[in-house]
């Protein structure tokens, strides 16, 4: 088969996988009531595989690598699939970047679905960086962390954590820690319930995934599958925000007809499908550039230009999906809101788009200067 | 449709004559011995353009997805945009008539066999031009309201009307022309797809200036010009049909070319910003990106509608969303360039201290057409409308219109 023949297979298994498993009454039941995750599904999914996609398999993985992940991960925002994957795929392709026992030690076990990971850092101008209130102590018996992280994305979910924080000689490195969702994490009301939030308290043991030599790699690298993977998220979510509003507005029918014949409706619609078309093309490169060489200048301009692209037509498709339903877009019972809540609290999880934008064409400007420079 | 139908790829040419990369060496010498700056004189430059695809046609380089008995390559996908990425790279004249390559599609399609050995190797060596005669005043988006008329004499058609917005008028050899041959009233029935010779007495083409001071384009005046009906493409009533499929055929197709131009434009810009000092305003370092993000999309979509050629689908999607994205892609990039120049965007075109000659200004005038010229912005939005999300029509039961 086909490089393209075995995505369309993929993405067709895990659209009838959640067809059954996670129609949109499901994810509504489950976001209005106590669960922060769906637990069912994430163990359906993990009978297929799709928790070990992108890793290796010499480390227990499907070694399919993340462009075929981010096709997942569109039908998965396409069903508003409250699982974990987004985290889970940014901490293994540290673990696969940082290449230290201790994270060849601990990938099968997420690979197999059978431990969910998230990830606990700070957030500057240019990125990830480490976690503000958090520090590692170097004690007899090895490292722990002490501190607080006021925002964990799938900590109801994660038994592991990888966090990024300052030693306590002053240099960052990344660490992995286990954590119980029952005892250290806080539970937070999200904008989208559909992705789990929690506050969560570190006071306890940690492994060193890597030091301050590879810190600054490894940490982008696991930065860009985050991006990555939540930019194909937005795709699917933008995508059926579109097709939502399109089988609305060839039905609804006011003044005699139907009211996707008024082109003010008809050219809202094409800018949305245009939108996310295009953010779909730019997702598919940067998850290519990220199996390719996923801590070069080049993935770090397609992951954030993909990004921004995503997350703009996510946030513009799922509002265009509640002005084009009228009132009926308003109410708690049609749909339309937790598209809109997905895409917006997408939009402020990791980076604004103005600020991704920002980064990207950072690094276009360096890698010219260094051309005319060379 | 298949893909030997559209001209894109032709029937396979698989002989040893040219198999692997040995057009690549052939093409390599070809661009190093024709190395060379453009004469700054337009005529000069004009006259240059068409030696050198004159040349590339005698070695049989030129029409890279074009059949081999049409006179093209055959080339695969790959090599296709191999072509394209070395004569962009070698900065290679673009042909100087483009109109050509809307034509010459709906010929390798629809023409007869005389009309295929008559005109396609002087279009392909730029020894004919070619206009458009579509557009009329009272067709433009709805084209099928046209009312140039020709009627039956003898073995010609008498030809009455008035054709607008015609690019390369005063230049053109022939004009590939929409007319109606049925009844009077507007609509797709009984509209002819004719090739009129414009040296035929009866012609007047009087220039029309357009909004950058130059003239791009003439009204054609079309008084009982006698035209062979051996002119005529397809059957006749069926000229409709025939022009879609070839304006499809070109959205889907002509992009390839444009990726790297448009690559090329881009990177142009960003040392213009760089050397401005602009490229540390905050502002325009959003619009740059937004430019770096819109110019990866569209070699994307490209590819996408390039490869749907290839398989034999229909493009019609990705075609129309890259129609869309290209024609205000254009603008934006000419609206970021003006905010890139600083103050000097102050100056007209023609003043002698204008940066970069002036290009930028004439380029942002010029791009106001982009979502204008070929269709309309708007009627793209009804075509992705209607055709790719099946929204009902704008209009009641009527087709859509589109066209140039």
């Amino acid at each position: 088969m086909s490089g393209s023949e075995v995505e369309t297979e993929l993405r067709g298994a895990i659209a009838r996988l959640l067809r059954d498993r996670c129609a949109v009454d499901t994810v509504a039941a489950l976001a209005d009531g106590p669960e922060q995750w769906d637990e069912g599904l994430w163990g359906a999914l993990a009978e297929v595989g799709v928790p070990g996609l992108a890793v290796g398999e010499e480390h227990g993985g499907g070694g399919a690598g993340f462009a075929l992940a981010a096709a997942v991960q569109e039908e998965l925002g396409r069903r508003l699939a409250p699982v974990p994957t987004v985290s889970l795929f940014a901490v293994q392709a540290a673990l696969m970047a940082a290449g230290s026992d201790i994270a060849e030690r601990w990938l099968p076990r997420l690979a197999s679905g059978e431990v969910i990971a998230a990830v606990a850092t700070g957030r500057t101008a240019n990125g990830w960086g480490a976690a503000e209130d958090v520090h590692a102590v170097r004690g007899r018996d090895g490292w722990s962390l002490h501190g607080h992280v006021p925002v964990v994305a799938d900590a109801a979910a994660a038994g592991l954590l990888l966090v990024a924080s300052i030693t306590d000689d002053g240099d960052p490195s990344l660490f992995l820690t286990e954590i119980d969702p029952s005892t250290g994490v806080h539970a937070l009301e999200a904008l989208d319930p559909t992705r789990s939030l929690g506050a969560v308290t570190l006071d306890g043991p940690a492994e060193c995934v890597t030091g301050p030599f590879k810190y600054d790699t490894v940490l982008a690298i696991a930065e860009n599958a985050a991006l990555v993977m939540l930019a194909a998220d937005m795709v699917g979510v933008g995508a059926e925000a579109t097709d939502l509003a399109v089988e609305y507005a060839k039905t609804r029918h006011q003044f005699g007809r139907a009211i996707g014949s008024f082109q003010a409706i008809s050219h809202r619609a094409a800018d949305m499908f245009v939108a996310v078309e295009s953010a779909r093309a730019l997702v598919a490169a940067a998850a290519g550039a990220l199996d390719e060489d996923p801590g070069s200048g080049e993935t770090r301009i397609a992951v954030r230009l993909a990004a921004a692209q995503a997350l703009d037509a996510a946030v513009a498709a799922t509002q265009g999906c509640v002005q084009i339903h009228g009132g009926m877009g308003f109410t708690w019972e049609h749909p339309a809101h937790r598209y809109l809540r997905r895409a917006k609290g997408a939009e402020a999880l990791i980076a604004l788009p103005d600020r991704l934008r920002e980064q990207a064409v950072t690094a276009v400007l360096h890698s010219r200067k260094e051309d005319s420079h060379a | 449709m298949s893909t030997v139908q559209t001209g894109v790829q032709g029937s396979s040419r698989d002989a040893a004559s040219d198999t692997g990369s040995d057009w690549r060496v052939r093409l390599g010498d070809f661009l190093t011995d024709h190395q060379g700056r453009p004469p700054r004189d337009r005529e000069a430059r004009l006259q240059w353009a068409r030696a050198f695809h004159a040349d590339l046609e005698e070695a049989g380089l030129a029409a890279p997805g074009w059949p081999v008995d049409a006179g093209g390559m055959a080339l695969g996908l790959a090599d296709q945009i191999a072509y394209h990425r070395l004569m962009t790279k070698a900065r290679a004249p673009k042909h100087p008539c483009g109109l050509s390559f809307i034509v010459a599609p709906t010929l390798i399609k629809h023409g007869t066999p005389e009309q295929k050995a008559r005109f396609l190797r002087p279009l392909l060596r730029a020894d004919e031009f070619w206009c458009q005669g579509f557009s009329e005043p009272g067709a433009g988006s709805d084209l099928t309201a046209l009312s140039t008329r020709a009627v039956r004499d003898g073995d010609d058609y008498l030809v009455t009307g008035q054709k607008i917005w015609t690019s390369m008028a005063d230049k053109a050899d022939w004009m590939f022309a929409l007319v109606r041959t049925g009844p009077p009233e507007p609509g797709p029935a009984g509209i002819s797809y004719l090739l009129i010779p414009m040296d035929a007495p009866g012609i007047t083409v009087r220039p029309l200036r357009d909004i950058s001071g130059g003239a791009h384009f003439a009204e054609v005046f079309l008084d009982d010009v006698r035209v062979p009906a051996a002119n005529l493409v397809g059957e006749e009533g069926g000229g409709w049909a025939i022009a879609r499929t070839s304006l499809g055929h070109e959205r889907a197709t002509a992009f390839l070319s444009d990726e790297f131009r448009y690559r090329r434009i881009v990177d142009e810009l960003f040392s213009l910003a760089l050397s401005t000092g602009e490229a540390d305003d905050p502002v325009v370092r959003q619009a740059l990106a937004g430019l770096e993000a819109a110019v990866r999309v569209l070699a994307s979509n490209s590819r996408r509608a390039l490869e749907a050629v290839l398989r034999g689908d229909d493009p019609g999607a990705a075609a129309s969303v890259n129609r869309l994205v290209k024609s205000e892609f254009d603008q934006r990039l000419h609206e970021v360039a003006l905010r890139v120049l600083g103050p000097a965007a102050v100056l007209g075109q023609r003043e002698p201290s204008a940066p970069e000659r002036g290009r930028w200004t004439y380029g942002y005038l010029m791009s106001r057409s982009s979502t204008i010229g070929a269709g309309t912005a708007e009627i793209q939005r009804n075509t992705i409308a209607e055709k790719v999300l099946g929204l009902p029509s704008h209009r009641g039961d009527l087709q859509i219109g589109g066209g140039r």
